[in-house]
């Protein structure tokens, strides 16, 4: 029995179609987000369950308060405007229209808003001398859980800034256009992803703060 | 067989704008790579000692965090690495002369010291990065054994044999990880679906580049005060512990990083890139054992890069994830280590099980036994192993209720792994066997697991563990799986691809010489550590009581007759890729698409996308053999057909 055969199909293809590539990227992206879920997930998995512990009444020590929720809430719709931007740039970008590259800014400006809101949100986390150690840090796990929640989010944003930059740039030199807009599209898709990484934070950091114990 | 390559002029390609990396893609190098590594570490050091606080508690950690990250930045930024999301934020793509000489076209040896992304090329490096990767974490293992030599503190003081315990446990990970996946992974799979190269090859490149720029921090760990708490470092232990697992925790997180690549490029390849007609049910089951690894990979490494980098946070920056004064706690630290630690078990598995089945079912002429079912105990094996981990727990306290759910699970997984053993029997059952040394190694797997399988489903057990927990029985039998099966499984992967890597045979007579050493040191080694266990001795212990000191010695023994079996594995190699006899195209006989291309491999593979027409297990249905060659290694079996009859009188 032949197990393989090996035939003709036409002329050699050493690109694949456009299409297809498009596809096989798309695929890539959706992976990256899966990995990324698994840290957000594991962010907030971490905060839930010291939560759910409380050691040694630590979770939110003696003059410990809860996160501002104006900060925490003004990150999640600065988010999302700027997810808006980008997928308002996006169709500007399929369609053609010359507004896209002022879009795609907008979103990247918006990026930069929304990280300078994380880092006021890092600077808000309490520190307080700890009386076993002897050494000022960052008092108890509910304001250690924060403090890596802001930073995965710090994180994620400034990356979505050089996205929208680099959508910007590329459309305005032609390499991102009606005819080539897969890119822009990950970007949008991963921006909304972002979005929604930072939204489900703002939702467990608002919904459980106190720890039932 | 029928075999058409056909060659086709290329088409006009489709235009690229701008230029890419101009003169610089071109100069750079590892050799540029340290240098810009080195740099930036030390700039990196000199900024942290000028802007942060030197009387502050985390100080000392916080330099070494940055300097460390400062290197796999400046390593990365040196080689190239990042030259591709520069010149896309700048919007000039690669040109097809920049793509080609990415892929090293006319670059000869010196691509292999580049930023490559040749599959081929990739898996090379990988190959050699393995070996010394492996062989850094087997001279630890022979310095821990000559310290378990006899009862006492004769060699080094504890907090040195601490070190040497943690290292050589996550040099051995590392290595193992990537032993069969990086090298054949990257070198065979694509080949063996039928594709030009993987989805992503700038990723692919980016992938092995990192582990380079994970191993400085690893191997400086000795330079930087060690790590006192074996590879799995458990909180709050190793918040405490020496700058070394600063160095630690950044060399780790960036291998982490590296696999989450490869992981994404390698399910990427297998879902979008099969040639046509290779249907999911005419994919070798080698490709398979790599995807589903790649797979479970991506999901479980990035707890153990979260955990890592909470254990950073806690150690440079004073928060209390770990810390039970400050309201973390250690089980924190085990759920999420422990959420990588099981599943990494089989990413480390699977390939080499791919690996093994493929082998065997060239050597023994046989379709693979049950294919639908191996590639369903392969699925299951991975969905199972996500829900297994606290059974590493079960002595810490965490969750008791939980004890009994997990025992089951972890005895379920004993199921599709028993199928996919029960296969691997199968298909090797009535063969034609060809006992060339691929097929030894096969053997040996087969020995080796079901001990590593069976005393596995004893630890699963809550009462058995309970006195088995910490002990050398564990020890034996996780070396039972992890050297027994997967060193073997890779090893019998290097003797089976080597030909269609370097074009020449693995010295068989070496070979086998090899092969017997590291076997019977093995048995030797790892039989008298089950020993040693059963006795009470407890693991990464520097010193035991007396009543254990035969079986320990008897294990040193065993443990340097391994390294001598591996010293002259790969002398062989060395020597066989040098000289060694030329073995043309497709030496096995075998009837995978790798094997159909010419040795060397041609840049891109296939001339024209080759199109498959039914499984590629199709041995034994043509015309019978001449010979039943078992016991004539250099006899060839003729199973496939006329074509090759003739091609063999010729």
């Amino acid at each position: 029995m032949t197990i393989a055969h090996i035939e003709s199909v036409g002329p050699a293809v050493h690109h694949d179609p456009p299409e297809v590539v498009a596809q096989r990227q798309l695929l890539g992206v959706w992976l990256l987000i899966a990995g990324d879920a698994v840290i957000v997930g594991s962010l907030l998995f971490t905060y839930l369950y010291l939560r759910g512990l409380n050691t040694q009444k630590q979770w939110m020590p003696a003059g410990v308060h809860g996160a501002s929720l104006v900060l925490s809430w003004g990150l999640v719709a600065v988010t999302a405007l700027s997810a808006l931007a980008v997928w308002s740039g996006e169709q500007s970008i399929r369609r053609g229209k010359k507004d896209a590259v002022s879009m795609a800014l907008v979103a990247a400006v918006l990026a930069l808003a929304a990280s300078a809101i994380g880092v006021a949100q890092l600077a808000q986390i309490p520190h307080a001398l700890n009386s076993t150690s002897g050494v000022r840090q960052i008092a108890g796990s509910y304001a250690s859980s924060l403090l890596a929640l802001d930073m995965s989010n710090l994180a994620h944003l400034v990356l979505l800034a050089f996205l929208g930059l680099a959508v910007a740039v590329r459309v305005g030199r032609g390499a991102t256009s009606a005819q080539a807009w897969t890119h822009a599209r990950f970007v949008r898709i991963f921006w909304v992803w972002v979005a929604s990484a930072i939204g489900a934070s703002a939702v467990v950091t608002t919904l459980f703060v106190n720890s039932p114990h | 067989m029928t075999t058409t390559m056909p060659t086709a002029p290329a088409p006009a390609q489709p235009a690229h704008r701008g230029s890419a990396g101009g003169g610089l893609m071109r100069r750079l190098n590892f050799g540029t790579g340290v240098l810009a590594g080195v740099a930036l570490a030390a700039v990196a050091w000199l900024l942290s000692h000028s802007l942060l606080d030197s009387a502050g508690t985390f100080f000392q950690d916080q330099v070494a965090t940055i300097t460390f990250i400062g290197w796999v930045v400046g390593f990365l930024l040196g080689i190239g690495a990042f030259n591709g999301p520069i010149n896309w934020f700048r919007g000039r793509d690669l040109t097809h002369d920049d793509e080609l000489y990415l892929a090293g076209k006319d670059l000869g040896p010196r691509r292999y010291w580049k930023f490559c992304t040749d599959h081929k090329v990739v898996g090379v490096q990988y190959f050699v990065m393995t070996m010394i990767v492996l062989f850094a974490g087997g001279v630890l293992a022979m310095l821990i054994r000559i310290q378990l030599a006899r009862p006492g503190d004769h060699f080094v003081n504890p907090q040195i044999y601490n070190a040497f315990i943690g290292m050589h446990g996550i040099l051995m990970i590392v290595g193992l990880i990537v032993a069969v996946s990086g090298p054949f992974g990257n070198f065979i799979m694509p080949i063996m679906i039928g594709a030009r190269d993987m989805a992503f090859p700038r990723l692919n490149a980016l992938s092995f580049w990192l582990l380079v720029a994970a191993a400085v921090p690893l191997l400086a760990v000795f330079a930087v005060g060690g790590i006192s708490d074996g590879w799995s470092t458990y909180a709050p232990l190793s918040v405490q512990d020496h700058v070394g697992m600063d160095a630690f925790a950044v060399g780790v997180t960036t291998f982490i990083i590296s696999t989450t690549i490869a992981g994404v490029n390698m399910v990427t390849t297998f879902i979008t890139m099969r040639t046509k007609g290779m249907k999911l049910d005419r994919v070798p089951i080698f490709t398979w054992g790599v995807t589903t690894s790649a797979a479970l990979g991506l999901y479980a490494m990035p707890f153990f890069a979260v955990a890592l980098t909470l254990l950073l946070s806690d150690r440079a920056l004073g928060t209390s994830f770990y810390l039970s004064f400050g309201g973390g706690t250690d089980w924190l630290w085990e759920n999420l280590f422990w959420l990588m630690g099981h599943p990494e078990v089989y990413v480390i598995l699977l390939p080499a099980v791919g690996a093994v089945l493929e082998i065997a079912t060239v050597f023994a002429r046989k379709p693979l036994f049950g294919y639908n079912v191996v590639v369903g105990g392969m699925i299951g094996i991975v969905g199972l192993s996500t829900i297994v981990w606290a059974h590493h727990m079960f002595t810490t306290g965490w969750a008791p209720a939980l004890n009994g759910p997990f025992m089951l699970t972890t005895e379920l997984i004993s199921i599709p792994t028993g199928v996919v053993f029960l296969a691997l029997l199968g298909t090797i059952w009535q063969g034609r066997l060809w006992t060339r040394l691929p097929l030894l190694y096969v053997f040996g797997f087969v020995w080796n697991f079901i001990i590593g399988g069976v005393t596995g489903i004893y630890l699963s057990d809550v009462p058995v563990d309970n006195q088995m927990h910490g002990t050398m029985f564990v020890v034996a039998h996780f070396h039972y799986v992890f050297v027994g099966s997967v060193l073997f499984g890779a090893l019998g992967a290097v003797a089976f691809w080597f030909p269609k890597m370097t074009g020449k045979y693995l010295d068989e007579r070496m070979g086998r010489v090899a092969f017997w050493l590291v076997f019977a040191g093995v048995q030797v080694t790892f039989i008298s550590m089950f020993i040693s266990g059963l006795m009470g001795m407890q693991r990464r212990v520097s010193s035991y009581a007396h009543a254990m000191a035969t079986t320990n010695f008897i294990s040193t023994i065993g443990a340097f007759v391994i390294m001598a079996g591996m010293i002259i594995e790969a002398y062989t190699i060395v020597t066989s890729w040098r000289s060694g006899r030329e073995a043309g195209r497709n030496p096995w006989r075998s009837k995978t698409l790798e094997w159909q291309v010419p040795t060397p491999v041609p840049l891109e593979n296939f001339e024209v996308p080759p199109v498959v027409t039914s499984d590629p297990y199709g041995y034994g249905e043509a015309a019978p053999p001449l010979e039943a060659p078992a016991g004539h290694p250099d006899a060839t079996p003729v199973t496939v057909g006329a074509a090759a009859k003739e091609e063999l009188q010729s």
